[in-house]
């Protein structure tokens, strides 16, 4: 077993690794980022995540619902560390994950990892209680300015596959597939498929799995069934104006461009984003703050943000940034939200929440999004008979869906709903060192 | 007996409150202001006179929230009658059902419902003699003047938040009283506290509780609570006379289930332990490490008050996100008292001391701007008396002494500063007072007067939700206490104040000199410069 094995295991136990091999590990990931653009390329399946903000148990309850690393492949959207109590063995974890597998998970920057942020908002002061001097903060913030801005997901396939279950076992739904195309399915509190919806009937509901009460946040929101509501929590309740990809009669669920916040009025193409240096502190303000910081807002064009830093940016404007640009999704993080995941603007961004129970108070679950392989490309790539099965139901399901109603642009969406991980008793750990006031 | 610092009534001219802090230069006046001093004063005082008058069990008993002894007095009791006045309009308020990202918008109404019959409610309730009180010259009235630390005291309407701004400003509600002659010295003041605070602390974990109001400011785990402070403060004193090891309950035991039960209605420490195990989920050292570590304080509960006054007069009056808002009006005064000088918590004070002790964290516990003493990188060159020279140096210089120009941090800054603000090649001191957005693009008005928009997803600032960034301006204009949008401790400066970030926000502690930036940097200066013309051209044909 490798130095670097040990560590991960040792992390995994959530035991922070001495600081000297927190050193070597902070400057090997540092090899490794620095070769990646500002805008990493990831090939789909990939499995999307969002804050992570230092809840340690319940990053290692992500992996349990998601399938572990290297098993399924992660892209991490940012804000790894702060307000936590373990963002250290948190970032530390996916750090040595990068390390070890560096093609296998992608590490993108959030406004959190900002050396005058986590001196705000906890990682500073974490670092110093657990190592009793600001070295290992130094290190990590220096890992920070070599992270990725953004990340581009393709080969990303149209329809949801097969339910891949805890035990193993697959759901029905993979009958179903054959017949019509599932564009979002969520997977609710103890793996059981709570929603799923069709491409074909966008705003339609297939209830043949429905557990509300699995999910009740989601189940509240609106009447199951009806006929104009998509899945609750997301806009997929009417036809996905301004995706490209929406009349082309592929399988394929088109780009995905993830980033921590999202848009800046500096930035009309991913192109751009690639144009810029991001090997610095995020600057107070300028297009690389811009998007570690702005939100979505119901309003058009842009707005001021009011946290002070980026932002909001309406539905017109990732429109016209997703036609621009090719892109049938923007994937971002940086905000609370109760179930988890949010799509606004008929589908054409989601938020993605990954820390449940938020700051072991707010109450909410959190989500991941799992978006699975172009399955006609992977097929087509080992030849065969299959491949002219697919053509042929790619054909079939574009002249069937593509006929009457327009299709609906953007990838197969699985979003995978979990809670906090279970609080058992983990001990009492011994006072630390007065705080000033107190000596 | 008089009142400490009483005002005389009859010859007294009532002032409008107004927003005095404007930026973190305001600050060392601010500390030396008579407002500050009748504040500090009273905390002391209160603190003082629930401290036990001896060791014994008896003595500490007499001090325990529920003890019969406790005499309310007419003007006591009517102030707990407004407070239950106001806490009875949540059920008349409730929350807005259906989908929202975090805190509940019906706080608004609730909240303009309280501002509505305030007048009427203080008229009713508050002592005849100040009620009385006319407004003279150019001034108002007695109860117009207090009727703003009132409202200032239940949060934020504009962002759904709640901290210990709000807090320090009802307690001036209460103080305001007092030195009006509404109270008597040596009669109310256990009574006040236990009966007229503890039930406003009521008020307040109802409102959190009913319409999910977030944190100001929260710093997660790393802050001593997400809401309170003066409990602390109170609830310690409470205890403060007793030994250790002796009868009621040691410090060690808050991570106690049933101690905290028995303990939580007679003691306010313990009250809002109480408070916290109710909203928090997980193990107690794990979501509030610093109450945890303080539980073990060398000297008991005596040291732990004070070492609660220390904090409170660093972090929450010490720190301009937290007091920026709080109005200065003829009670609470902006003169200086004179002959004062800075008071011993005050940050810059602090920052010697804690960078000369290596092994000691910094005392970094609330949000702030003005905190960067608290969580400065050691490493970093601090000027031996940071108090004098910080203040001496303009912001630009200071910037430029922590941030090395390079080359990369030019090229980055490029599109954004000819488009934004001066090209510096690297961060401006501050966020420009009104934004001025990149040429071609339209800032939507609506939402630039109007954030959070109300109904479901607004964002809310400054809270456990959302991160404010430390050098942020509020994006609406100042307004008062009364308007619900001020005394919270969202780490957002005010607009008024162009320098304000400058210096004096942490962004002193930006370091990017060891990162070697710029030497892997792929971009040449000219080459952004042509992605900017070709930016504008972009957006000039899409016009």
């Amino acid at each position: 077993m490798s130095d670097l094995d040990r560590a991960i295991e040792q992390l995994r136990q959530c035991r922070p690794i001495p600081e000297l091999q927190v050193r070597e590990i902070c400057f090997k990931a540092r090899e490794i980022l620095i070769e990646e653009a500002n805008v990493q390329i990831v090939d789909a399946p990939v499995t999307i995540c969002g804050d992570i903000h230092g809840q340690f148990h319940d990053l290692m309850e992500l992996f349990r619902v998601g399938g572990d690393c290297p098993d399924t492949n992660y892209l991490f959207m940012g804000d790894f560390v702060d307000r936590g109590f373990y963002s250290l063995e948190s970032f530390l974890l996916l750090l040595c994950l990068k390390v070890r597998y560096p093609d296998r998970i992608t590490l993108i920057r959030g406004n959190h990892e900002s050396r005058q942020i986590t001196t705000v908002y906890g990682f500073y002061d974490e670092c110093i209680r657990k190592y009793g001097s600001a070295n290992v903060w130094r290190y990590c913030c220096d890992v920070f300015d070599y992270l990725a801005l953004g990340a581009l997901v393709i080969g990303a396939g149209s329809s949801v596959q097969p339910t891949r279950l805890a035990d193993g076992e697959d759901a029905e739904t993979k009958v179903r597939e054959a017949e019509d195309e599932v564009e979002i399915e969520v997977i609710g509190l103890g793996g059981v498929v709570t929603r799923q919806m069709s491409r074909r009937d966008a705003g339609m509901i297939n209830s043949t799995n429905l557990t509300p009460s699995a999910l009740p946040h989601l189940s509240s929101s609106g009447p199951a069934g009806a006929l104009l509501t998509g899945v609750p929590g997301t806009g997929a309740s009417g036809n996905s104006r301004g995706v490209a990809n929406s009349n082309t009669p592929t399988n394929t669920g088109g780009a995905v461009l993830c980033v921590h916040g999202g848009l800046s009025p500096l930035i009309d193409s991913v192109d751009k984003i690639r144009l810029l240096d991001r090997k610095q502190e995020v600057p107070h303000d300028g297009a690389m703050c811009d998007l570690l910081w702005s939100d979505p807002e119901e309003i058009d064009g842009w707005g001021l943000s009011p946290r002070g830093a980026g932002f909001l940016f309406g539905a017109d404007i990732v429109k016209q940034f997703n036609h621009l640009n090719n892109l049938t999704l923007i994937a971002r993080a940086h905000q609370l939200v109760m179930e988890g995941f949010k799509e606004m603007f008929d589908s054409s961004i989601v938020t993605v929440w990954s820390a449940p129970n938020y700051c072991y108070r707010c109450g909410n679950v959190a989500a991941i999004l799992e978006l699975g392989e172009d399955n006609s490309n992977a097929v087509l790539r080992s030849g065969g008979e299959e491949v002219l099965f697919n053509r042929e139901n790619t054909r079939r399901l574009a002249s069937t869906y593509m006929g009457g109603s327009m299709k609906r642009g953007g990838p197969g969406r699985r979003y995978r709903v979990f809670e906090a991980a279970a609080q058992d008793s983990r001990g009492m750990p011994s006072k630390k060192p007065m705080p000033y006031y107190f000596l | 007996m008089a009142a400490p610092l009483a005002i005389p009534l009859p010859t007294h001219t009532f002032l409008q409150p107004q927003k005095l802090i404007n930026n973190n230069e305001d600050l060392p006046h601010f500390l030396k202001s008579k407002a500050h001093h009748l504040i500090v004063t009273y905390i002391q005082h209160f603190s003082d006179a629930l401290t036990p008058t001896g060791p014994d069990t008896r003595s500490t008993e007499s001090r325990y929230a529920d003890s019969p002894a406790i005499v309310v007095s007419q003007s006591v009791s009517q102030i707990v009658d407004l407070l239950a006045a106001i806490e009875a309009i949540v059920d008349e308020v409730p929350p807005v059902e259906g989908p929202r990202r975090f805190g509940n918008v019906a706080f608004r109404t609730w909240f303009s419902t309280v501002e509505q019959r305030s007048p009427e409610l203080l008229r009713k309730y508050l002592p005849e003699s100040i009620v009385n009180t006319q407004a003279k010259d150019d001034g108002i009235s007695a109860l117009e003047e207090l009727k703003v630390y009132l409202l200032g005291g239940f949060g934020s309407a504009q962002r759904l938040d709640y901290g210990t701004g709000h807090e320090l400003s009802f307690f001036a509600f209460l103080c305001g009283i007092w030195v009006l002659g509404g109270f008597e010295t040596g009669r109310d003041e256990l009574a006040l506290i236990f009966k007229a605070f503890n039930a406003y602390l009521g008020i307040i974990r109802k409102l959190v509780l009913t319409y999910n109001l977030e944190p100001a400011g929260s710093h997660g785990v790393w802050g001593l609570d997400d809401h309170s402070f003066l409990p602390y403060i109170f609830g310690s004193a409470q205890l403060a006379a007793t030994p250790e090891g002796m009868g009621p309950p040691a410090p060690g035991s808050i991570v106690e289930a049933n101690t905290v039960e028995r303990e939580r209605n007679r003691n306010m420490y313990f009250g809002a332990i109480g408070f916290i195990r109710d909203v928090k989920k997980g193990p107690f050292w794990e979501h509030s490490p610093y109450l945890y570590d303080i539980s073990g304080a060398i000297g008991g509960w005596k040291k732990i008050n004070l070492g609660m006054m220390k904090m409170y007069a660093a972090e929450v009056l010490g720190k301009f996100p937290v007091v920026q808002h709080f109005p200065f009006g003829s009670i609470f005064s902006w003169d200086l008292v004179e002959g004062a000088r800075l008071p011993p918590g005050f940050p810059s004070t602090i920052a010697s001391t804690a960078t000369t002790s290596s092994t000691m964290p910094p005392p970094s516990v609330l949000p702030g701007g003005g905190n960067e003493a608290g969580t400065k990188a050691p490493w970093s060159t601090i000027p031996s008396d940071p108090s004098k020279t910080l203040s001496a140096i303009s912001p630009t210089t200071r910037m430029r002494a922590a941030t090395p120009i390079s080359q990369s941090n030019i090229a980055n800054r490029v599109p954004v500063s000819a488009l934004r603000g001066p090209p510096t090649g690297m961060p401006p001191p501050s966020r420009p007072n009104t934004i001025t957005p990149p040429q071609n693009i339209t800032l939507n008005p609506e939402t630039t007067t109007t954030v959070p928009v109300p109904g479901g997803f607004a964002p809310a600032i400054g809270g456990v939700a959302v991160t404010t960034a430390p050098w942020a301006k509020p994006p609406t204009g100042p307004s008062g206490f009364g308007k619900g949008s001020g005394g919270g401790e969202a780490a957002s400066m005010d607009p008024t104040a162009p320098e304000s970030g400058a210096g004096d926000t942490p962004v002193r502690r930006v370091r990017s000199g060891s990162v070697t930036v710029g030497e892997t940097g792929s971009l040449a200066g000219g080459k952004v410069v042509e992605y900017t013309n070709s930016h504008n051209q972009h957006k000039d044909e899409e016009k």
